[in-house]
């Protein structure tokens, strides 16, 4: 195992603690097995465009199975969204724009004007409706780092199945 | 008695495993030669999958032994009885809609294809 995989490996662990401890103890070590046998296929390669695919497509596996796993029975169909817009991201774009844009405005109306300001300079004390914003502001932010690696993925596979397009550059 | 369709996820998981045990990485490597790269499982949700299928014994694990000191693979999964019945039942469900879908002209018979 090279370097490159061995740490890759070793964050890959770290990141497990996502799950819940239940599932980790069950499946942790042959997630951990999957993942370095999937490096080490991308390292026989020898480009670095090749691990960092197999990593995008583990973060955004990680981010909608994690949560997925945490919360289940709020429904796995909405977790899963983002890797089912991978087939049309035009609408998914147009979903994302909306989904964001709606989760600032019923921010906004929610949270009183002297709140918002007080989020600036941030107070001790209770503060639902901040608290309601900021996991406003998490979804929305969660919903971008999904919508970039997704729109990043084809885009890295394509140079790398093809690296002569770069080199031509 | 009905039954929920199966996820596309569980479907190509249990088609992986139709041809004999495997272990984790092999039905992920699997699924996604099989399906032309279209059906990707990364780890967390190979194994969120695995489990629910456990649960509801379709398949089964079982541990070999380990061929060298470093292979940290020993669980293998396999096809219940049941399991094999639900993936022939959803199949043939999938090979109804195909027909129906050539029926109506949405699709193009077969030998009709360009």
């Amino acid at each position: 195992m090279s370097q490159r995989v061995a740490r890759s490996v070793r964050v890959y662990r770290r990141l497990l603690s996502f799950y819940s401890p239940e599932f980790r103890s069950r499946f942790g070590e042959e997630m951990v097995a999957v993942f370095a046998a999937c490096c080490e296929r991308a390292d026989v390669a020898g480009r670095r465009s090749a691990l960092m695919i197999v990593w995008l497509d583990v973060v955004r596996d990680l981010v909608v199975s994690s949560i997925a796993d945490r919360a289940g029975w709020i429904g796995v169909g909405l977790w899963t969204w983002p890797m089912r817009a991978r087939a049309r991201p035009a609408t998914a774009a147009k979903h994302f724009v909306f989904a964001t844009l709606s989760m600032l405005a019923v921010g906004k109306m929610i949270v009183p004007g002297p709140t918002r300001r007080a989020m600036v300079v941030p107070a001790p004390g209770p503060g639902a409706p901040s608290l309601l914003l900021d996991t406003l502001c998490i979804a929305a932010a969660l919903y971008l780092v999904l919508r970039c690696v997704t729109l990043l993925e084809p885009l890295l596979r394509t140079v790398h199945s093809d690296p002569s397009r770069v080199q031509r550059r | 008695m009905t039954t929920q369709p199966l996820s596309p996820a569980s479907f190509h998981i249990l088609l992986a495993l139709a041809g004999g045990e495997q272990h984790g990485y092999a039905i992920m490597r699997d699924v996604r030669t099989a399906t032309d790269d279209a059906v990707r499982l990364g780890p967390g949700t190979l194994y969120r999958v695995i489990e629910s299928l456990l649960k509801a014994g379709l398949i089964q694990e079982f541990e070999r032994e380990k061929r060298s000191p470093d292979d940290t693979r020993r669980r293998y999964y396999r096809l219940t009885s049941v399991g094999r019945r639900r993936l022939r039942a959803e199949a043939q469900r999938l090979a109804n809609a195909v027909s129906l879908a050539r029926t109506t002209g949405v699709l193009a018979a077969e030998g009709r294809r360009s």
